[in-house]
């Protein structure tokens, strides 16, 4: 089943990002054994141009991570017609169950390396490299999910048998079946709304506030409220909101809403839940770096911009899910 | 007079612990204030482009400090090398080291080009740099097209874009005639009396045998044998 | 902003001054990613032309089988089958292959019924009454004969049969009925030589297209030497052999991209002493690797776009001009001998990321470590000449 354009792009791509990774960590242990800011020396010089490498190379990474997230779940959607039972990419991730541990892989790689990103540009704004040990040990660690992310996925395309039979998108996230999907699937629908809104209005009120107080209870609690932010969006997509992107008050399915059918909506709710959501974290991420004198102000300062992006990205998240609840002709009154 | 340029015990090693190891220069000490016009003179190989070099933060010294404005430089990662190195220094080479196949405006912009400012308003300021040095008639013209003299006005113009405070200039008349010597020397007078703090490492007796040059600091292997003051 | 803005600027001027090591390597790039697309794009027109028409195609199909092939199907299963829970009607279809020795091509001869009814015709109607055909645009051309005409077929007794065209298909419907005539039921039966108690096979129409799978079991329950086949099935297997084929093409082709990376690498770190010099002065009048990092970017970047766009567009002139002449007869199979049919261009984003994916990412990845070991060139070593 590899012998599929999409499948072997994945794969290919996948390795070269394993070989780049690999590379990098070794590059990564080398600077942790040898690094000494205090040191005029040519090594020291040299540690500091590698650092250069460093930074390019898992900015590529991480472009090509989010790119390859997208890639999989199109290439899941466009196989399904291979599987008896599979309307859509759901279909396809049944069809041979890693294919769920691929995507959550993928995701967790996503934000692991967004945060190293942060991690390095606030770095290389100090004049003392304060966050070096801590960069490289989070390098070492991102590499091992990337080497599973692309062992999940080789396993995935390698055990598709054609003739599985599959259930689609309309059984696993239907009402009455087992599992999670199903599960929220048939999470009442106004129960889920109050909490959805509810929840974000918090995130949004303690966004506001942080950006008044210098308070740190604030910004951990921002993280905190970030993830749940999350993942009570992800839940909300599968139990309601997606019913009115589509206007049938049974299709749950969070993956159709990328298709064209539906006007690539799909994308601009995705990039802003996960963007924003990610601003959030990072604000108290970084909060207890701020013992280090010479990132005190840089972080603070940025915390600012975080904030500020994270309230507006949320935000939007929240309207272009709002806009079908409210605007359109369809309506779950009476269903529910 | 504020001290600009300090260094305390400056040593440059090339090649350390190697079979190549070259000491280019050796625990020098100085100090240059601002407005001053000092020489470096010595023969080659004596340490002076190597002392340039450090001084205008292009290489960062093996051991020993080196002070610019206030702030020892010498720690320092290469990125805030370079950001310094923008705001403070223009630097004049040897050998001119224009980029050929580009205009000559073009050459005179390229320092600003890695900053935030506007094309238009680093235009602007390049050809007014460029109209002091009376090159300005040919700013479009490829620099291959030009002679020696005008080339040399057009690394002057390059050096001076970002308004520094403090011209640095390694051997420039090493590829001059007389009269193109003399312009030069002109030149570099008349910004000093403009309040640019000058540096120049020569072994041109054209050069330094001059009597508005404020200071001489003599070099040989490495080390500063004299320094005399006028 | 400004700055990203400048950066680009040079970097344009930039490879505009090495104009022709550059467009070598876009030349390479671009016919790498004419071929990979041009196999992306083959297989996509063939398989959505195929879905389109399996969507009318019938949901189930009953053939016989005898001795593990493909047998004709006694009329009178068709009662019996019509007993069935769920079945709404049972048609009986009559075709068969025909080789044309003149033209060396195989042809496909079918009976007129209710499903064919619905393809559409160029010009013309369909066949009546006996002695008329309506053939495919693919016969008309190698035939050179049309509506009005006259059409020669040779019974299976030897005999040659004169029929009369009265209608051509358009080629909209060219992937079904290029190769297609059409002729009265008793003509195939005795163009064919077969008896009129047989059928060639019979449609099964049910009424709940989710139902389908449990009707072809009990049809194979209650007539077991029949084999009943079901659209999806027929779907699947064309997605898979079309992705089977061009995912054989793509490995072959791996060679050739693993070669183009190669260059990509050894160009990208085969710096002339000029461009070294270059940005040697760059570095010591204050630009910092972070920016020289920047400049090889924008510059891998343009030549990448600039191929990856000029690639596409010649495989798409390849595919939807050309007759995709380089690779159809791989992906097509045996069925290539004759006849040949205008492919319709589909093109998608998701292949077209695909490609983007295959050939772009590559590239960028081999220059990474040169663009590197170009950017750290110490600012020094301009003023040791």
């Amino acid at each position: 089943m590899i012998l599929h354009p999409g499948a072997l792009s994945l794969i290919i791509g996948s390795l070269i990002v394993i070989m780049m990774m690999v590379y990098s960590s070794m590059l990564g242990l080398k600077i942790l054994k040898r690094w000494d800011v205090d040191n005029s020396s040519s090594e020291q010089l040299s540690l500091e141009r590698k650092t250069y490498l460093l930074s390019t190379i898992m900015n590529y990474t991480l472009g090509f991570v989010i790119l390859s997230a997208f890639l999989f779940i199109y290439t899941a959607d466009d196989i399904h017609r291979i599987f008896i039972g599979a309307m859509c990419a759901t279909g396809s991730l049944n069809a041979n169950p890693i294919g769920w541990y691929v995507l959550y892989t993928k995701i967790i790689v996503f934000f692991l390396s967004s945060i190293w990103i942060v991690f390095n540009y606030i770095d290389q704004k100090a004049e003392d490299y304060p966050l070096v040990r801590t960069k490289y040990t989070m390098l070492l660690s991102i590499t091992p999910f990337i080497i599973l992310d692309t062992y999940f996925q080789a396993k995935y395309f390698l055990g598709i048998k054609p003739n599985i039979i599959t259930s689609c998108c309309g059984s696993l996230f239907s009402e009455g079946g087992k599992g999670i999907a199903s599960s929220l699937s048939s999470l009442p629908v106004k129960p889920m709304m109050i909490i959805f809104y509810v929840t974000i209005g918090i995130f949004l009120l303690t966004s506001f506030l942080s950006l008044r107080s210098q308070k740190s209870i604030l910004k951990y609690a921002l993280t905190i409220l970030s993830l749940v932010v999350f993942v009570v969006s992800i839940a909300s997509i599968i139990s309601f909101i997606s019913l009115y992107f589509y206007e049938i008050p049974t299709h749950h399915c969070p993956f159709d809403i990328i298709q064209k059918d539906y006007h690539f909506v799909g994308y601009p709710v995705y990039i802003t839940l996960f963007s924003g959501v990610f601003f959030g974290m990072i604000t108290g991420i970084f909060e207890p770096f701020r013992k280090i004198s010479s990132l005190n102000i840089i972080i603070e300062n940025s915390q600012k911009r975080w904030i500020v992006l994270s309230i507006l990205l949320i935000s939007i998240f929240t309207i272009i899910c709002s806009c079908p609840i409210l605007f359109s002709n369809f309506t779950l009154k009476g269903y529910y | 007079m504020d001290i600009v340029i300090k260094t305390e015990g400056a040593t440059k090693v090339f090649n350390p612990n190697m079979p190549n190891e070259v000491k280019a220069i050796t625990d020098v000490s100085i100090e240059i204030k601002k407005g001053e016009l000092v020489v470096l003179k010595g023969p080659s190989g004596s340490g002076k482009t190597s002392l340039l070099s450090l001084i205008g933060c292009m290489s960062r010294p093996t051991e020993g400090k080196v002070i610019i404005n206030g702030k020892d430089v010498a720690k320092l990662p290469e990125r805030f090398l370079t950001e310094i190195r923008q705001k403070t220094f223009g630097f004049v080479f040897q050998m001119f080291n224009l980029i050929k196949g580009i205009s000559v405006i073009e050459n005179v912009m390229l320092p600003l080009y890695p900053t935030d400012t506007k094309l238009t308003a680093i235009k602007k300021q390049a050809e007014f740099v460029m109209e002091k040095l009376n090159i300005l008639k040919k700013k479009n013209f490829n620099v291959q097209n030009l002679s020696a003299g005008e080339q040399q006005r057009v690394a002057i113009a390059r050096a001076l874009i970002n308004e520094p405070e403090i011209i640095l200039a390694d051997e420039p008349t090493a590829h001059l005639d007389t009269k193109l010597s003399e312009d030069l020397i002109k030149i570099l007078q008349r910004l000093n009396e403009d309040g640019k703090t000058i540096i120049m490492a020569t072994h041109d007796p054209f050069v330094y045998e001059r009597p508005f040059i404020n200071r001489i600091i003599e070099m040989r292997d490495g080390m500063v044998k004299k320094a005399m003051v006028r | 902003m400004e700055k990203h803005k400048k950066i680009l600027e040079y970097a344009l001027s930039s490879l505009l001054r090495r104009k022709y090591k550059n467009l070598a390597v876009i030349a390479v790039f671009s016919l790498v990613v004419a071929i990979l697309a041009s196999i992306l794009f083959l297989t996509h027109s063939f398989k959505v032309e195929a879905l389109n028409v399996l969507i009318g195609a019938p949901e189930l199909i009953v053939q016989k089988v005898s001795g593990g092939r493909h047998d004709l199907i006694p009329t009178d299963y068709i009662k019996r089958i019509q007993g069935i829970y769920g079945i709404g009607r049972v048609i009986p279809r009559y075709w068969g292959y025909y080789y044309d020795a003149i033209t060396d091509g195989n042809y496909t001869l079918m009976g007129v019924d209710e499903d064919v009814q619905k393809l559409k015709l160029l010009d013309g109607r369909m066949p009546t009454k006996n002695s008329e055909c309506a053939i495919g645009k693919g016969i008309s051309d190698v035939r050179f004969t049309g509506i009005g005409e006259k059409m020669y077929l040779i019974d299976s007794k030897g005999k040659t049969l004169t029929f009369h065209v009265v209608g051509v298909f358009t080629s909209e419907s060219a992937i079904l009925t290029n190769d297609l005539i059409l002729l009265n039921k008793e003509d195939i039966l005795s163009l064919f030589g077969m008896s009129s108690d047989r059928a060639t096979d019979v449609v099964v129409q049910v009424y709940n297209e989710f139902e389908v799978p449990f009707v072809a079991g009990k049809i194979r329950e209650m007539l077991p030497d029949t084999r009943p086949i079901m659209k999806g099935e027929i779907i699947r297997t064309y997605e898979t052999v079309f992705s089977w084929r061009s995912g054989m093409i793509f490995t072959v082709f791996f060679g050739a991209l693993i070669a183009f990376c190669i260059l990509a690498w050894d160009k990208a770190t085969g710096l002339s002493a000029e461009e070294r010099q270059e940005i040697g002065i760059l570095k010591a009048i204050g630009w910092e690797t972070s920016d020289i990092l920047e400049l090889k970017f924008w510059e891998g970047i343009v030549i990448s776009l600039t191929s990856f766009l000029t690639g596409l567009i010649l495989a798409y002139v390849h595919i939807f001009f050309l007759g995709a002449s380089l690779f159809a007869s791989a992906l097509k199979g045996w069925s290539v001998i004759f006849p040949s049919f205008e492919l319709i261009p589909y093109v998608n984003l998701y292949q077209v990321f695909t490609v983007l994916f295959l050939t772009v990412i590559p590239y960028v990845a081999s220059t990474i470590i040169p663009s590197w070991k170009v950017a750290i060139t110490d600012p020094d070593v301009v003023m040791r000449g």
